[in-house]
């Protein structure tokens, strides 16, 4: 699903992101942690063509994400506020989202639906702006956005950030679910060692843009990552 | 001394402030200004104040003054209610720490008596007191006249802020003053009651004893206590969360929602427009490009069929979509990742953002019809002009529009609002505006203005028949910038 080789990404001469190869199969969720500047965010951008690398390349299902649009189709992500439009409302946001993709109302309905739990019904029919919402209220309306039109590849980057206790929980079974139902590849990045245990088959630990541990998740896999953490 | 503290992280605030730092040429020219228009006023003050009583020709010139004061001071209430508010806002990261809530309070209620409206009236009191009231007067009267008006516009600043505190139908309340000055105003044309002298005899009462500004003083230092109680009982953190709108949700445009994507774009772009403050505002300006002609055509100075007339078809028409089409992605830039990353064609993109623009042209140019009425060379001109900014002048903003890597924060108003403007955007103003005008005027030196108006026309003809092309190269030019437009916008400022 995702093909990365010999990606490289520099800032003012530093190099920020080296990764020789990394290959993500289909149907497989992808755990990324690492502290902060070890370039997490950096690496979901070069994946979403949000950023020029320096060289190597990025090919979503044999796509190469620079230059086309093909993958767009097929791929869902939430990174941070710059993917939602504040001055809408959630309603309209989804409607907007979903038409992007190619949804018709009813399909646009029908996800929203299936979205209900999910929600808890903070999000819909509040009749107020994206923009007055909690943080971890318009969280949730963007990884539901992620979530829309049937994904083949959805990326998040640290999702459970300002999620309540539930809603972190409602993200792990949402996950699970889609991964197990429609195998849909995951990649996924958090700082809580637990939930990306619990919800990714394999993690991988980056250091100062480099892969410095590959892991498939196991019995052991967080105590493993509490003692490469520890101080 | 923590109130000498707070106001120092004012300063600094102030001083550091992104908006004052990278648009520092921008703020020196308008602080020059500013300063002469300051001084113009103190030095028209003073000249009045000099001359009062030959210009008012009245045996009793400081009783007249005090009936304007006292429209001056009805004034300043109206006004206050719509301008000032209480910045209780800048307290908000200090009430967490062990500092005393009344140090705080003091502190805001001194920040709001610093302001525009109080300037105001110390340039209008302070020249009078010096060449009228102490004319003829001992001169610890005039001080003593001085303290009394500046206690009465404090007291009149703290009334307002404990008003707008404590209602919250401020419009109306605003509205029901104002009434009421019509009518006193109205009253005293007619001659039935005159509100300016029934406050202007209570002025003069207070030159004939002194001792009677004892009272405004007590009025004042009740207001501020009043204000102070008030907050005391009521400064809490969440008094203070930036209020939450309740918005009318707008509803959609039908028939954009039946056009598949271009219509979701043009409607979020209206949605943009309409839901954000700073390009609402921008909105609310918008009669005056339409109305720019008004400057011109009615003093019968300029010729109406030359290349004044050009500009200000190119400028009635264009105006509006000038600032749509300028910051066309810029207004975008808080989610412009998202537009990314959505399977959105950037042609798509750049079409739906030509249709509006193209839309807006039209509208505008119909509008601006009636201005047949200063001749058919002003229609003809119009018309040929509105064809130029459609074929060329709106691909050619939306061009450079992909240049533009600041984002426009949207959260703030216009006025005065260089944020996400730079030199750049000034210049582009120059060939729009003046482009047209010098493929007109050699037509009409050489005797042939009808030969100027179909040359506009034909290059507007040009530009609407190359339009695929264009939007072509707008949006390859927009995938090639992207990243560099990403960058820039992810900078919050």
């Amino acid at each position: 699903m995702i093909q990365i080789n010999n990606l490289q990404k520099e800032y003012a001469g530093i190099t920020v992101l080296n990764i020789e190869t990394l290959t993500i199969p289909a149907g497989e969720s992808f755990g990324l942690v690492g502290n902060n500047g070890a370039g997490k965010t950096t690496l979901f951008r070069l994946l979403l063509d949000l950023l020029q690398a320096k060289q190597g390349s990025v090919q979503l299902n044999n796509i190469p994400v620079v230059g086309h649009d093909d993958w767009k189709s097929f791929t869902g992500s939430f990174l941070d506020q710059g993917f939602l439009i504040d001055f809408l409302s959630p309603e309209e946001f989804f409607d907007f989202t979903g038409k992007t993709k190619g949804m018709t109302r009813d399909e646009i309905n029908h996800f929203l639906d299936e979205m209900d739990e999910f929600f808890n019904g903070e999000i819909l029919g509040k009749k107020k702006l994206i923009r007055n919402f909690s943080m971890g209220n318009q969280q949730k309306i963007g990884i539901a956005a992620a979530f829309m039109g049937n994904p083949a590849l959805i990326v998040l980057d640290e999702p459970f950030n300002s999620l309540d206790p539930s809603t972190q929980i409602r993200l792990k079974q949402l996950i699970k679910q889609k991964k197990t139902n429609s195998s849909v590849t995951f990649m996924i990045s958090s700082h809580d060692l637990n939930h990306i245990a619990e919800v990714c088959d394999r993690i991988v630990i980056l250091e100062n843009g480099s892969i410095v541990h590959d892991l498939q998740t196991g019995t052991d896999t967080l105590a493993s990552l509490e003692s490469y953490f520890a101080v | 001394m923590i109130f000498f503290t707070l106001l120092l992280h004012q300063w600094k605030q102030a001083r550091r402030s992104p908006i004052w730092q990278k648009n520092l040429a921008v703020n020196l020219i308008m602080g020059f200004f500013f300063m002469i228009i300051f001084l113009e006023f103190v030095i028209l003050s003073i000249f009045l104040a000099d001359k009062w009583h030959e210009i008012t020709d009245s045996d009793a010139p400081v009783s007249f003054f005090h009936q304007i004061l006292a429209w001056y001071f009805a004034a300043m209430v109206s006004f206050r209610f719509f301008m000032q508010k209480l910045a209780a806002i800048e307290a908000r990261p200090y009430l967490h720490l062990p500092v005393r809530k009344s140090s705080l309070i003091h502190y805001l209620l001194f920040r709001s008596s610093i302001n525009f409206f109080n300037l105001l009236t110390i340039i209008v009191i302070v020249p009078f007191s010096i060449f009228q009231v102490a004319y003829g007067r001992p001169s610890y009267h005039a001080i003593i006249w001085v303290v009394g008006m500046l206690s009465l516009d404090l007291t009149i600043n703290f009334i307002v802020l404990y008003f707008k505190k404590q209602l919250a139908a401020n419009v109306k309340v605003a509205m029901t003053f104002i009434a009421f000055i019509v009518l006193s105003a109205l009253t005293e044309y007619l001659g039935w009651f005159s509100f300016s002298k029934f406050i202007a005899s209570g002025f003069d009462l207070m030159l004939a004893w002194p001792a009677l500004v004892l009272l405004p003083i007590l009025v004042l230092a009740f207001t501020y206590l009043l204000n102070f109680k008030f907050l005391q009982k009521g400064m809490y953190l969440e008094a203070y969360q930036p209020k939450s709108e309740r918005h009318a949700l707008t509803g959609n445009i039908r028939y954009l929602d039946k056009i598949g994507l271009m219509g979701q774009l043009i409607s979020m772009d209206i949605k943009l427009q309409m839901r954000n403050k700073r390009t609402k505002s921008m909105l609310m300006m918008a009669p005056l490009f339409l109305l720019y002609g008004l400057f011109f055509y009615p003093s019968g100075q300029y010729d109406t069929d030359g290349g004044f007339a050009v500009f200000v078809g190119v400028f009635t028409s264009s105006g509006i979509a000038i600032n749509l089409l300028q910051y066309a992605f810029a207004y975008e830039g808080s989610f412009f990742d998202l537009l990314n990353t959505l399977s959105i064609r950037k042609s798509d993109l750049v079409k739906a953002k030509m249709l509006l623009g193209s839309s807006v042209v039209i509208v505008s140019y119909l509008v601006t019809i009636p201005y047949i009425y200063f001749g058919m060379d002003v229609f003809i001109i119009h018309s040929a002009s509105a064809l130029f900014s459609l074929g060329l002048i709106v691909p050619g903003l939306l061009f450079f529009a992909t240049y533009n890597k600041k984002t426009m924060v949207l959260s703030r108003g216009t006025a005065f609002n260089y944020q996400g403007v730079g030199a750049v955007h000034f210049m582009v103003m120059i060939p729009v505006l003046v482009l047209p005008v010098m493929i007109y005027l050699p037509f009409k030196w050489f005797g042939n203005p009808m030969g100027g108006v179909i040359a506009l026309g034909a290059f507007g003809l040009l530009g609407l028949i190359l339009r695929n092309w264009f939007i072509k190269i707008i949006s390859s030019n927009l995938a090639e910038r992207k990243y560099v437009m990403a960058e820039g916008f992810r900078q919050k400022e």
